[in-house]
């Protein structure tokens, strides 16, 4: 597919009418194999091959966009091209110039490659026959996604960026009953059944602890555990808008207090944007080199945030980031020993999963949202008893500022399985989190 | 030449024998949009997006290959592949699928389109939000304005080894606007519609919902109002629901748990379970016998209308909820079978790269008979909400909480006038449906959709439709900012 998009930037260079005139590729591609389960069986299974293209003409100032999927037959793809192009000419006196307009136009000495997997697509198959073996029995629940990750850029300078990696991805739960499960995801380049044999059992050891009967909690103040899943579920959705630098320029962020008002997180919050592990790609959609490291949060204080190449532009500012959304996140470890969860926590809720949160109030970063899956009532350091469903509603400024005891020493790496249009490309790494007081509202 | 036609009779000439079953969705699907940042012309890609869902059935198991590359020699391909995964997994599959009906329709659907999105130019569409955002802009504490019209077109064509061809044809418009005012530390945001204004058409759609300036000075005068409001008061009271913030209730409380994969279970892993039990349907109490639900995908113009679902089964409107009691659930031909339970024609899929699966398409909330003054005029201590601006809910679909951009109090059965800012309210979906006081009439209803349902694995975000009136609820929790 690499050589295959060369060929067709040269032959798209050979469309345009000057040398004045710019083009640039962004390519966003997948081979996945699908397959979703239900009681430990198949419900629906299939293979999904596409490669988006989106495509940049550019000519003093005025730019157009356009998206499409590639076929690999070059004559196709370049007949759409070819008309993109006519209309970009077309409709040229109607744009507007773009003093945003943030495309790389380096030429070959911005190139980069990195292709850490080169595995044949039909080798994802395999894992379908050994989940099913491994789970049979179970009420297993989940989706498993398997393939082939590319990303491109190319300029007609002479640029060429590429990415490509693969992996496998199980994303599921091991139901006890009703609303009561074990979520687990696993994450690997290459499919491993012993490991992914080890995680069930240990799945299904869980499952003993949901089979006392369901304590109901009053709404109020509890000592709280979150897990590194829950941690994630709240990191989100500070996502949307927390943390791009748009969002503080035009006071949107839920964070604007800790820029302009010196609000700070516990000094034990530290959030960065770190692409070390190499699954995201380091240029952006754009053809930019983005930095490996971003710190956001230090010690509580607000030190940076997340600034594309358009908003670099726009409020005169560097960029250092893809997008204005984290896709590699970490929070940084605490003391808490993973052993000493429970006994640390004394007497409170261990919630292993939080749902469907929101903002209630965006200026004081109050968020809601629900437990799922698997929490429990602890008592003097034992599990007691797994609650029914709470909806919690409490501010970022309180649950990871005054009242954050601690995080736990170990992260858990945490791979994305979203994947409206695409499968995303996304892994984090969070600690769990000791909070003193956590607001139950319903 | 993109041909459709020519696709599915080369599909169809490259089915070998051997296989059971096949069908084919071919799109021919695109979108444009032109967005306007705080003045500025943000350049959106036009999206088109060519392809083909190719799906096997092959003794009890079935496979889907979704691809771009629509060459002869690449269907073949790909109708070889997908007959292969089915036979390879088939002892592990769920159920039989040759419980599933073979799709044999026939016929066409399109949207009602009287202006066409082309007979604006580019330049006519810029002129008109810049137009708009003039007017938002002629305040000092707007800090952010951001103005958008989006078009999204789906041509589809699905053709089955059993006689099928379906061409349904939609033409969908989305306009929004919003602005953001900052007055010392308060900071307050007004939008147009919030994402729920899609509908089926052309450019027509722009007038009858009054995308205009009349509306951006009007968005502005209540930004100025939120931002200088107190937070809302935090109490139990009447809550008055306008239709902007009622569809989001519908599709929450009312769509998600009435669709029949997640009482089977499909869904449990991501989109949740449902508290609705197959026992419940024919006699459970969903809500006072003032509330009346249909599945109505044949009004024209509703984002989400269509002669047939993507199975190929034919859709008609079907009462959910009657006087307030269960009546069926929202599950296709396959999980009616599955459940044994009365369903309707929702299965669906957002394009040619993902499957099919039971989806809202326009749940609508039937009229009722009090007008606008009939139900203001029953409150005594209350406040009236607009447009919704957070959104959570449980797994089961049960312990919900909104937040609202626009509140006002209502005492002694008017509305005074007096803005509330960062209002919410929660409570249990089937205790607050059974607190439903009073219906709005027709001259209260309005016809609204969305294009962000999310939903399935893997992941799909589609259209859907409310139509509602506004509506009154008793003993309902609301509560305000902190801030």
């Amino acid at each position: 597919m690499k050589q295959y998009l060369e060929n067709l930037m040269d032959q798209t260079k050979k469309l345009l009418d000057s040398s004045e005139e710019f083009v640039s590729f962004s390519m966003n591609g997948e081979q996945t194999y699908f397959t979703r389960f239900n009681q430990a069986k198949v419900r629906q299974q299939g293979q999904v091959s596409q490669y988006s293209l989106s495509i940049c003409f550019a000519l003093e100032g005025k730019n157009a966009q356009y998206e499409f999927f590639l076929t690999a037959q070059e004559s196709l793809d370049l007949e759409k091209i070819s008309k993109f192009y006519k209309n970009f000419k077309a409709t040229y006196s109607e744009r507007e110039k773009d003093s945003f307009y943030s495309v790389s136009t380096a030429g070959s000495e911005a190139s980069f490659v990195n292709e850490s997997q080169s595995s044949s697509f039909e080798s994802f198959k395999a894992p379908v026959q050994d989940i099913c073996s491994e789970v049979a029995g179970t009420d297993f629940v989940g989706i498993y996604a398997g393939g082939l990750f590319y990303r491109a850029f190319l300029n007609s300078n002479g640029q060429s960026c590429w990415h490509q990696i693969a992996n496998h991805n199980l994303d599921y739960c091991l139901y006890y009953s009703k609303d009561k499960a074990i979520k687990n995801n696993y994450s690997d380049l290459k499919w491993n059944r012993d490991s992914f044999s080890k995680q069930i059992e240990f799945a299904k050891q869980g499952l003993k602890a949901l089979s006392k009967s369901e304590k109901k909690l009053q709404p109020g103040d509890y000592r709280v555990y979150l897990s590194p899943k829950a941690v994630s579920e709240v990191l989100g959705i500070m996502n949307w808008r927390c943390f791009s630098e748009e969002s503080f320029q035009v006071k949107e962020s839920p964070l604007f207090k800790m820029k302009e008002e010196s609000k700070n997180l516990s000094s034990l919050f530290n959030l960065s944007e770190d692409y070390s592990s190499g699954i995201n790609p380091l240029f952006t959609k754009g053809g930019h080199k983005v930095p490996e490291l971003v710190k956001i949060i230090d010690s509580g204080r607000l030190v940076g945030s997340l600034t594309n190449s358009r908003a670099a532009k726009e409020f005169s500012l560097n960029m250092n980031a893809a997008s204005g959304y984290l896709t590699s996140p970490v929070i940084g470890a605490g003391k808490l020993v993973e052993d000493d969860i429970l006994k640390r926590l004394d007497t409170g809720v261990y919630i292993s999963d939080l749902w469907y949160t929101n903002y209630s109030e965006l200026p004081t970063c109050r968020i809601t949202g629900m437990t799922r899956f698997a929490s429990f009532w602890v008592e003097k350091g034992e599990i007691i008893a797994p609650i029914s469903v709470m909806r919690f509603d409490d501010s970022v400024y309180s649950f990871f500022g005054e009242q954050l005891e601690d995080l736990t020493q170990q992260q858990q790496l945490i791979s994305s399985a979203g994947s409206y249009r695409q499968r995303d490309l996304g892994a984090e790494k969070i600690p769990g989190a000791l909070i003193k007081k956590f607001h139950f509202a319903l | 030449m993109f041909s459709a036609k020519k696709v599915t009779q080369e599909f169809l000439s490259v089915v070998p024998s051997s296989v059971d079953y096949a069908v084919i969705r071919v799109h021919d699907d695109s979108s444009e949009e032109i967005v306007l940042n705080r003045g500025h012309v943000h350049p959106r890609p036009y999206w088109l997006s060519q392809g083909a869902y190719i799906e096997v059935r092959q003794g009890r198991g079935m496979a889907y290959v979704c691809i771009a590359d629509l060459s002869k020699f690449s269907l073949e391909k790909a109708v070889l592949s997908a007959q292969n995964l089915a036979q390879a997994n088939a002892e592990n599959f769920l159920f039989d699928y040759a419980l599933q009906d073979k799709m044999t329709a026939q016929g066409e659907y399109s949207s009602p389109v009287k202006q066409n999105w082309s007979e604006w130019t580019l330049k006519q569409k810029i002129d008109h939000l810049k137009k708009l955002d003039d007017i938002l802009s002629k305040d000092s504490n707007v800090v952010n304005r951001s103005l958008f019209m989006w078009r999204k077109t789906s041509d589809r064509l699905m053709v089955s080894t059993e006689g099928a061809e379906i061409r349904q044809s939609f033409d969908r418009i989305l306009p929004e606007m919003s602005v953001t005012l900052k007055k010392g530390s308060v900071v307050a945001t007004r939008g147009f519609g919030r994402y729920g204004n899609t509908r089926q058409g052309g450019l027509e759609i722009i007038e009858e919902i009054g995308f205009n300036e009349q509306a951006a000075q009007r968005i502005l005068d209540e930004a100025n109002k939120l931002v200088v409001a107190e937070t809302c008061p935090s109490k139990t009271c009447d809550v008055l629901i306008d239709p902007n913030q009622m569809m989001l209730q519908i599709h929450e409380s009312i769509g998600h748990p009435l669709e029949l994969d997640r009482i089977l279970g499909d869904e449990r892993n991501y989109a949740g379970t449902s508290f609705v039990t197959p026992e419940m349907f024919g006699s459970f109490q969903y809500g006072s016998d003032l509330l009346n639900v249909t599945f109505d995908p044949t009004i024209s113009g509703q984002t989400a209308s269509y002669e047939f679902d993507d199975d190929g089964q034919r859709a008609q409107k079907e009462y959910l909820i009657k006087d307030g009691v269960l009546q069926r659930g929202l599950g296709a031909q396959l999980s009616q079978k599955r459940s044994g339970l009365k369903g309707v024609a929702n299965s669906r899929s957002v394009s040619w790269n993902r499957p099919t699966m039971d989806r809202m398409s326009n749940i609508n909330l039937e009229a009722g008979s009090s007008s606008m003054q009939d139900m203001v005029s029953q409150v005594e201590d209350g406040i009236f909400v607009k447009t919704n601006t957070s959104w959570s809910i449980d797994d089961s679909r049960n312990k919900f909480q909104f937040g609202c951009e626009w509140a006002e109090e209502i005492k002694n059965g008017q509305l005074t006038g007096k803005v509330f800012r960062d209002s919410g309210y929660r409570g249990i979906s089937q205790d607050f449906w059974r607190n439903l006081k009073a219906v709005g009439n027709q001259s209260t209803v309005e016809v609204l959709g969305t294009p962000t349902c999310g939903k399935g694995e893997p992941n799909q975000a589609i259209f859907v439709g409310h139509s509602t009136p506004t509506c009154l609820f008793s003993d309902i929790e609301v509560f305000g900012g902190k801030a």
